[in-house]
């Protein structure tokens, strides 16, 4: 598994050299896509060739001894953005190969990303960050909530979707439509957790790492959702992908723009996976920016900007509609296949009591109810001085402390996005 | 240094001082929990002293009435099924029963889970439901150290023997009558093939039918193992194992898997694998005869 990590690193390191030193414009284009080829192999290779194979071919012979290696789809498109970054002469020179090496292979960010940025992590990797005492206290303050959101939120709802998703013939209408509705907050607690856990890893060694999450729910439109949802790849997208679209179809206007989403949405389904479920999340989720865009006098959700402007009624309104369109998006990614979506279609029209799993679900509300509140409040007040007091994060730390030790799900469980 | 005096060594102190409050806290309430599961181990655990134990997953719960079992016998009974447990919670619970009383029978009901993997995994978190009596049995101790990789790092928190508990220390009620849960409804689906996949063995849950076989032997209580009735047919394969085992042992087994007295009335079902309280009551009896016929041969 590291092998490959490793082999890539080297190659591309080399080549980027290449790219650095190479004053020919024709040329530097030709290191240029070469390097990005070689990153993209692994990433070709493992994740869609194998998943195009049959079913049980990957038991047989030599494949059988083949691992898929962890995180290949965040490392591939960090290393793509350092090329991109370097060919444009954004990265105005190579860093010695350990601060490159440390870069992509930093083992927090391997699995499951955030994906960094040449003018964040190796910044700092090259410049050395100064240990403060107050980086510890940071750091194990995130890995802190991190675990909060993973074990007594996210967990804790995987036992009762688990169950929905796993007999979903056996579930009517109400029942499909709550756990769709909850799903969002899984996933939330699930990555925007790991994404905590791992800023505050690398925060115990000074680094700051980029966010992934900004209080998602708190979203005023689907676009404005997708700027606080899972937010490196979605800007390492937009900046890599639908920036470089739109600037070539920018003769088209509207059209171009929404052609570039589509074509950007579409992609990013495909990088969750082979599979026609992801394709139409991607699909989905551009027709939904499309209307947006087409429609909305706010376009690109700057109803949030201007949101000292927007009534309360209003942002719960909107709130609530991105929510409920996301929680629809998912049912595409949570489904094993279509098959099973056409199932999930089918048994929403059948009527019926909702499934109550009363443990499991007031477990779960207690942890939704906590992140809730803590992004509400996030998002209308600014921190007062006594909340950055050390008696208040002692309470907030012994809080965080007793809540998982009493309500979180304490096993080897696994996190969804690792599967990415 | 600042940091270390003002914070750190304070959280910490504040932590431990948390730990051991909230935990000898719940300590408290969850031994005065007389209602539901916990109520029902504290009962086993501390109190009972009933001749006759039936022990097993939830078909052992809903299917095995011990009132019915006095009153045809005489022999005072409990019902010890626990809903979602195997075989290594059956061992461990054994041992701490053992702690307060020793039995003169137990009724040890198999199920497909105790054989095969079924999907479950095989590292027995679910003995870790027994953690708040963490620290009185040696045995079990080393069991519940071992149900995971990390377990013996959480254990050293008195909160965490306590983890997702809450809501059961709280119960007020239930529907046990002598450890046996009573379910009125019935099944209305007609009888259908067993589809279940029997394709990867169980083997460290084998391995726990014979540490219970054996500890048993050793406190000399008599040994009865039950295949107990399902609403499927089925050839019976997927028990071939247990009647080897049972062999091997020389314990009694009674297969009453395709009873067709109860698995011809799907009234006596509230689903397809659990008995309702109808059911649990010919099952009984049924079993009662079987029992006391074989003994008499």
């Amino acid at each position: 598994m590291l092998l490959v990590q490793y082999g890539v690193i080297g190659t591309t390191y080399w080549l980027g050299k290449k790219i650095s030193e190479t004053e020919d414009n024709d040329e530097r284009k030709r290191w240029f896509y070469l390097a990005s080829a070689i990153a993209l192999i692994p990433l070709i290779f493992f994740k869609y060739l194998f998943g195009l194979m049959p079913e049980g071919m990957l038991d047989d012979g030599l494949f059988k001894y083949i691992i898929v290696p962890l995180g290949v789809s965040y490392y591939s498109f960090m290393i793509i953005g350092f090329l991109v970054d370097l060919y444009n002469e954004e990265q105005e020179e190579v860093p010695l190969l350990k601060y490159y090496a440390a870069f992509i292979g930093f083992f927090p960010l391997t699995l499951s990303g955030p994906i960094e940025r040449t003018d964040g992590f190796l910044k700092q990797l090259i410049e050395h960050p100064k240990f403060n005492p107050d980086h510890i206290k940071f750091g194990v303050k995130l890995i802190l909530w991190g675990c909060f959101l993973k074990l007594v939120m996210a967990d804790r709802l995987s036992i009762y979707v688990n169950a929905v998703y796993k007999n979903i013939e056996s579930h009517d209408s109400l029942t499909l439509a709550f756990t769709s509705l909850l799903y969002p907050f899984q996933v939330y607690g699930d990555l925007g957790g790991y994404t905590l856990i791992v800023r505050g890893v690398a925060k115990l060694f000074g680094f700051d790492i980029v966010r992934n999450f900004h209080r998602p729910f708190m979203a005023q439109s689907v676009a404005g959702f997708w700027r606080r949802w899972h937010m490196s790849l979605i800007n390492w997208l937009r900046d890599y992908m639908f920036t470089p679209l739109a600037f070539y179809f920018r003769s088209m206007g509207n059209k171009g723009s929404i052609l570039s989403l589509v074509i950007t949405f579409v992609l990013s389904g495909i990088w969750h996976g082979m599979e026609l479920k992801y394709l139409l999340w991607g699909v989905f989720h551009s027709i939904l920016l499309a209307i947006e865009l087409l429609f909305s006098k706010r376009s690109f959700g700057s109803a949030l900007e201007n949101r000292k402007k927007v009534n309360v009624l209003r942002f719960i309104f909107n709130a609530v509609l991105v929510y409920v369109l996301f929680s629809i998006s998912q049912v595409f990614v949570r489904v094993e296949d279509l098959t099973e979506l056409k199932l999930f279609a089918t048994r929403l029209i059948h009527f019926g009591g909702l499934y109550l799993d009363k443990t499991t679900l007031v477990f779960a509300a207690i942890g939704i109810f906590v992140v809730f509140l803590r992004d509400v409040f996030g998002e209308f007040f600014t921190t007062p001085k006594w909340m950055k007091s050390n008696p208040f994060h002692i309470l907030e730390f012994s809080f965080l402390f007793v809540s998982i030790l009493l309500l979180g799900i304490i096993d080897d469980s696994n996190f969804i996005y690792f599967q990415f | 240094m600042r940091v270390l005096l003002k914070f750190w060594i304070p959280l910490i102190v504040v932590l431990i001082v948390l730990d051991f409050g909230i935990g000898t806290a719940m300590e408290k309430l969850y031994s005065a929990q007389t209602k539901g599961d916990i109520g029902k181990i504290n009962y086993l655990l501390k109190r009972s002293d009933e001749k006759v134990l039936f022990m097993g997953s939830s078909k052992t719960q809903n299917g095995y009435d011990p009132v019915s079992f006095e009153n045809e016998t005489g022999l005072s009974a409990y019902n010890a099924g626990f809903a979602g447990k195997i075989t290594p919670y059956h061992y461990a619970l054994l041992e701490l029963i053992l702690d307060n009383h020793n039995p003169e029978l137990i009724i040890l009901d198999i199920t497909d889970k105790d054989l095969w993997d079924m999907g479950m995994n095989e590292s027995f978190e679910e003995i870790s439901s027994l953690s708040p009596w963490y620290g009185s049995n040696s045995t079990v101790d080393s069991l519940l150290e071992n149900a995971s990789f990390f377990e013996r790092f959480k254990l050293t928190s008195k909160l965490y023997p306590f983890n997702s508990k809450i809501l059961l220390m709280l119960k007020t009620s239930d529907n046990f009558f002598k450890g046996h849960k009573r379910v009125e409804k019935a099944w209305d689906s007609d009888i259908e093939i067993n589809s279940r996949r029997y394709d990867q063995i169980g083997k460290k849950r084998r391995e726990f039918i014979y540490r219970f076989i054996q500890r048993c032997k050793e406190e000399r209580i008599k040994l009865v193992l039950v295949i107990s009735p399902v609403y499927m047919i089925s050839d019976g394969s997927e028990f071939h194992e247990l009647k080897k085992i049972a062999e091997a042992c020389e314990v009694p087994v009674l297969d009453m898997y395709q009873e067709f007295d109860i698995i011809s009335h799907k009234e006596y079902f509230a689903d397809k694998t659990h008995l309702n309280y109808l059911g649990s009551q010919i099952f009984t009896e049924l079993l009662v005869e079987r029992i006391f016929t074989a003994n008499s041969e």
